[in-house]
């Protein structure tokens, strides 16, 4: 893709407050429905991506179950960084799904959309898996 | 040519027709801020009526794109200010990542 085309579909790196309750209240659901905790973090990623995405992760209360996502929108850098009790539901390979998804939702100018649709893939995958007669003694 | 004319003034006078006005000539000053200030104060209201929803808001006006702002959902209150070092990271933390 060429720069000129890449400029046209710059994210907006602001929430407005519609945004904002919309992002909340995706989260409220995927923490419920996956019993995670998700993060997200849309701004400048100071140094290397990646590295910068586990410093904020590891500053989360319990990194261990949490889930963070972190967007640059200048340097259209997604990253999505999960802890290993949630590694345990949710794979890699289940993550490198999302970020596909909100990939195309962010190359078509939608940080919003991408994000609440990352969200719920996540938390869908991070869910345990229900067992049978776990309840019975 | 000119008796064309005289002739064409004979068969259609060019008085002003009865009934119609006969207004006096346009101060030169009037017709400056005639034509130049109804569209001078469009232009105004149309700037008004575009920007002013913006400024209500409290958005960015000027042109080009404002700098990123570091929002954090769901992060700890300090932000990215006290982030902890590599050695307190997850060792067997996970994810995946992207560039679009």
């Amino acid at each position: 893709m060429v720069d000129g085309d890449r400029s046209e579909t710059r994210l907006s790196p602001r929430f407005s407050a519609n945004d904002k309750v919309a992002l909340d209240e995706t989260i409220r659901r995927a923490e419920q429905l996956s019993r995670a905790e998700f993060s997200v973090f849309v701004g400048h990623a100071e140094g290397e991506p990646r590295a910068f995405a586990c410093s904020l992760h590891a500053t989360l209360v319990a990194p261990a179950r949490s889930v963070l996502i972190m967007v640059d929108p200048d340097a259209r850098a997604l990253e999505v960084v999960t802890g290993s009790q949630v590694r345990r539901t949710l794979h890699d390979t289940q993550v490198e799904l999302a970020v596909a998804q909100m990939q195309s939702q962010f190359a078509a100018g939608d940080l919003v959309g991408g994000l609440r649709r990352g969200i719920q893939m996540l938390a869908e995958h991070a869910r345990a898996p229900l067992t049978l007669h776990a309840q019975q003694p | 040519m000119i008796i064309a004319a005289s002739a064409l003034d004979a068969v259609v006078p060019m008085d002003v027709p009865e009934g119609w006005s006969n207004p006096s000539d346009v101060n030169v000053v009037e017709a400056l801020l005639l034509l130049g200030g109804i569209p001078l104060l469009l232009f105004i209201a149309i700037t008004v009526a575009v920007y002013a929803p913006s400024v209500v808001r409290g958005e960015r006006i000027a042109p080009g794109q404002a700098p990123v702002e570091n929002q954090w959902i769901g992060g700890p209150r300090t932000g990215t200010a006290e982030l902890k070092g590599r050695e307190s990271e997850d060792a067997e933390a996970g994810g995946a990542s992207g560039r679009w």
